[in-house]
């Protein structure tokens, strides 16, 4: 006898439970089909091209749960038995499906014993386990990246756990009633059978199975007519969201045409792509993003999920309310103010934590930075402290109104090589000092330091000099997208003069914008941050490094190095490169988990207004692991990290904070053979 | 319709670095090494002419500059903060004009376009710090000046204008039309352009007018015809040495200060 089972045992009118599940089927397309509508109302967006890519992302985060597991270890574990017990219970209702409706019979033999029994056994527990998990989380752990609670919540985890319960008691009833003899291969649901057997007897059982048949059905069918209307289209979206993500370097904002645009950033729904529109309904409501973001956790008025679920909230309901006129850039925006606020869209640092943690990869920071060239652009609306960095960067290329510093006094003593004192001198790469490492004075020993590191290990680099103009990062991240493009496009035309092909720098913000940005304006080059070029050096034995009192020494990860560039392990490679020398992370928040400063998005030239000061948030991380050196990368994180450790400290014990290159040219100088200069 | 006009002057950023400023080669001015900027007391005088416009409602602004082909970035600007209209009068055409002669100059240009309501000027440049071209654009159109002004309102056929004195407000009334100075302060920070302003600033012409155009034989107000003369630009040297007092405490340090102090002869 070929192992099988009855699929409609002990039920009758069968057909009513067609009619239903068509009945089903229209309330959830209905509900789908109103989403699809939103979404279409947003711009073109092109997020299907590489398919193979794409669903290899799409696997390793669904099947693996690969972000989640990297910082959630235990909810990540659970949410994938959820996941895994969702998949396969479908697949096994498809199984019924395929065997019963077309005929086609697979539910059958060693598939039947393996698959459709054991298997599904073993995850349906699985589940309920999950299910369990959930629910003491939500209501016993009460983490406050889930709050406040929707009474939606609850009611899918006892939806699902009442599905999953009546399932086997189903499947227990029918062992029992037809003496299946392969009930053993549904280990769970044989043990509910013979304790139901016990509790109800034949009769009662009967009864019962017919009960609960009808009832497990109802719920299945108001489960998915559910769908649409509620958090459980993350069911669907949060996948094809996965899919759909963005495939662009990720340090690259989008471009914009600004002599085709006719309104300038974003002040109205419509003018999010259909992308943008969708991303709103692929979020999970699981507050990950919240939980690292520096402006959240300063108490500042922004949090990306709430950006996220407020838009979302708008969207649907400027769809409810009908079809709006198209924008027109004149009229006040009813989305930048009344829904998104000014100060919120000004809390941010663009340092990327929301999006690298979003386990669904939801897109905030583009979404910010294009309502802040709204308020810039069309607007001219911005914080006071920006006024006068705008004005300086339009005037003098450089974002510190008011300095009199030069960008060639960092050099003045040294024996460099200025690319238009010897145009005609050939050279490997040119170092690009950026406007903090050539006008901020801690940050010009930083240069001096590279410089001299080039030099120690015989490399042939030159620089601008007084040719150098600001990158246009902060000016893109502020939202001033016609003035990156000026400072970009004068930049490029330098470089073009003087056949730069190679470019290395020690800011990893300009590190990010020439790498990313330049392209897209059509500089190419191979960029270099300066934290990989001297490990180079370092691994080749071109620098040869000596014990140091460095002592022990934590990194902080820069948020356009690390997130934006994944270079984590440089850096530490070269401070381990440095014989003696101890080194520290900060658990839990390091590399892609970092704490951002608080130095990125324009805020170095703002001011903190509300909230906690979020350079002395991460300066308390780095301070208690105990390290006697805070070694950093960026000249940002180097002016919000010094002051932060100086106040956070206790009285005599602040660690000196370092930039990478100053750690390796201590240890450089301890070797005589090399000492820089020489 | 209120007609105003402004007049703003390109000088060299005020802001370079010490280090970046050098002298060109004839010793005659600076070189041009550094960025080139609006001067900035002409644009709070834009600005202000901005928010009477927005005030009256009914106004038309012209910004004029005497100056190098350079100086139509200042006028852009100026286009770009939304004045109506921009004219360059063409600076090489008047060699060694003096302050007087500029007056003129801008005088001819103004007598040109509608009649003015009123003249507004910085209440100096930022570059040579002169200060003088508005009182003898004055004395060309013999019309009351008033210098220092921060804010402006239209009160009938007058002008109030916010004074700025030594040691508070004065509130002028003034007849129209007018010469102002325009003095900065924290209402009349100069406004950063719309981005879209920005770009049509930059499709308009901006015509340049020469000395002919105005009627001006360039002798008769420039060169040997003017009053002042420059006979020496040069950047100072600054010399510092720096000295360390020794002594074996306080006491004996600092009589060694006073001693040293005394023979500079600075005590
Ligand atoms: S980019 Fe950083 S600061 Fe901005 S919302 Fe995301 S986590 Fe917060
Ligand atoms: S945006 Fe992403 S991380 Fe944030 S709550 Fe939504 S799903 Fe979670």
């Amino acid at each position: 006898m070929t192992p099988t089972r009855e699929v409609f045992f002990n039920i009758r009118h069968v057909w009513v439970m067609y009619a239903l599940f068509a009945v089903t089927l229209a309330i959830f397309s209905y509900g789908f089909c109103r989403h699809w509508q939103r979404w279409s109302r947003g711009l073109p967006a092109s997020r299907t091209d590489r398919p193979w890519q794409r669903l290899q992302g799409l696997l390793r985060q669904t099947a693996a749960h690969d972000r989640l597991l990297k910082r959630y270890r235990a909810a990540g574990f659970f949410h994938l038995l959820f996941f895994w017990g969702m998949v396969i219970l479908t697949a096994g209702t498809t199984v019924v499906f395929i065997h019963n409706d077309l005929g086609i019979h697979i539910m059958q033999g060693a598939f039947y014993l393996y698959f459709q029994s054991l298997t599904l056994n073993i995850f349906g527990a699985l589940f309920i386990v999950a299910l369990l998990a959930a629910l003491v989380q939500r209501y016993v752990a009460r983490p406050s990246r889930l709050k406040p609670d929707h009474w939606q919540d609850g009611l899918i985890l006892i939806l699902l756990l009442t599905i999953l319960l009546t399932g086997f008691i189903l499947q227990g009833a029918r062992i029992q009633l037809t003496r299946d003899p392969w009930g053993a291969w549904s280990p769970v649901g044989n043990v509910a059978g013979s304790l139901l057997a016990r509790l109800f007897g034949v009769d009662g059982l009967r009864q019962l199975h017919l009960f609960t048949w009808w009832f497990h059905m109802a719920l299945v069918f108001g489960f998915i007519a559910w769908i649409p209307y509620s958090k459980l289209m993350h069911l669907l979206t949060a996948p094809a969201n996965i899919y759909l993500r963005d495939l662009e370097p990720r340090g690259a904002l989008p471009l914009l045409d600004i002599e085709k645009t006719e309104a300038l950033g974003i002040s109205r729904l419509e003018q999010f792509s259909w992308k943008d529109l969708f991303d709103l309904d692929a979020c999970t409501e699981c507050g990950r993003c919240e939980v690292n973001c520096p402006a959240n956790i300063s108490n500042k008025p922004l949090s990306p999920k709430w950006l996220i679920l407020d838009l979302q909230k708008a969207s649907r309901a400027e769809h409810a309310a009908a079809p709006t006129p198209p924008p027109n850039p004149e009229e006040p925006s009813p989305l930048v103010g009344p829904v998104i606020r000014e100060e919120t869209l000004w809390s941010c640092t663009t340092c990327r934590a929301c999006m690298e943690q979003c386990p669904v990869m939801i897109e905030q920071v583009p979404k910010i930075v294009q309502m802040r060239r709204h308020l810039v652009m069309e607007r001219a609306e911005f914080p006071d402290d920006l006024q006068g960095v705008i004005r300086s960067l339009e005037a003098r290329g450089h974002p510190y109104p008011g300095s009199s510093a030069s960008r060639s006094d960092w050099h003045k003593d040294l024996d460099v090589h200025v690319l238009s004192d010897k145009p005609g001198q050939s050279f490997d790469v040119l170092l690009w000092v950026g406007c903090a490492g050539a006008m901020n004075d801690r940050s010009k020993s930083v240069t001096r330091a590279v410089a001299q590191l080039l030099q120690a290990a015989g490399v042939r680099f030159a620089i601008l000099s007084r040719e150098e103009k600001c990158t246009g990062d902060p000016a893109r991240r502020i939202g001033h997208e016609f003035l990156f493009q000026q400072l970009a496009q004068e930049n490029i035309a330098t470089f073009d003069r003087y056949g730069v092909k190679k470019i290395l720098t020690s800011c990893p913000h300009c590190f990010n914008t020439l790498r990313n940005e330049y392209p897209q304006l059509g500089g190419n080059y191979q960029v270099i941050h300066h934290s990989e070029f001297l490990q180079e050096l370092v691994a080749s034995g071109r620098l040869r490094p000596e014990a140091t009192a460095l002592g022990k020494v934590v990194f902080h990860d820069p948020c356009y190095l690390g997130r934006y560039n994944q270079v984590y392990g440089a850096p530490r490679q070269l401070l381990d490169s440095v014989p003696n020398s101890q080194r520290a992370e900060v658990p839990n928040w390091s590399a892609r988990n970092a704490l951002c400063c608080g130095g990125g998005g324009g805020f170095s030239f703002m001011e903190e207004k509300t909230g906690t000061r979020m350079s002395h948030n991460r300066s308390r991380q780095l301070v208690s692991t105990g390290a006697d050196t805070v070694a950093v990368g960026c000249p940002f994180c180097m002016t919000m990290l010094e002051d932060g450790v100086k106040t956070v400290s206790p009285e005599g014990q602040t660690p000196r904070v370092l930039d990478i290159a100053e750690v390796l040219a201590q240890a450089i100088m301890q070797n005589p053979a090399q000492e820089p200069g020489r | 319709m209120l007609h105003l006009v402004v007049c703003l002057k390109q000088i060299l950023d005020p802001e370079i670095p010490p280090a970046d400023f050098k002298l060109d080669p004839s010793a005659q001015r600076a070189a041009p090494t550094a960025s080139l900027v609006a001067s900035i007391f002409d644009e709070n005088a834009l600005e202000i002419a901005l928010q009477l416009r927005e005030k009256v409602g009914d106004a038309r602004i012209t910004a004029i500059s005497l100056g190098p082909p350079s100086a139509v970035d200042v006028l852009r600007k100026a286009l770009s903060m939304r004045a109506d209209d921009a004219i360059l009068i063409r600076e090489e055409d008047f060699p060694g004009i003096d302050a007087h002669g500029c007056a003129r100059v801008l005088a001819a240009a103004i007598r040109k376009l509608p009649p003015a309501d009123l003249i507004l000027c910085g209440r100096e440049t930022g570059d040579w710090h002169g200060g003088l071209v508005a009182a003898f654009l004055a004395a060309e159109f013999d019309r009351p000046y008033t210098n220092f002004v921060a804010g402006i309102t239209k009160e009938g056929d007058h002008f109030h204008l916010r004074r700025q004195t030594e040691d508070g407000w004065e509130i002028v009334r003034s007849a129209a039309p007018a010469v102002i100075t325009v003095t900065n302060d924290d209402h009349n920070l100069p406004r950063i352009p719309k981005v879209k302003d920005n770009m049509m600033a930059f499709r308009k012409q901006i015509p340049a007018w020469t000395a002919s155009d105005l009627g001006l034989v360039p002798a008769s107000v420039a060169g040997p015809n003017s009053k002042l003369e420059q006979s020496r630009l040069y950047v100072p040297v600054v010399d510092r040495k720096c000295e360390i007092i020794t002594g074996d405490n306080a006491e004996a340090k600092a009589r060694q200060l006073v001693e040293r102090l005394a023979a500079l002869q600075v005590i």
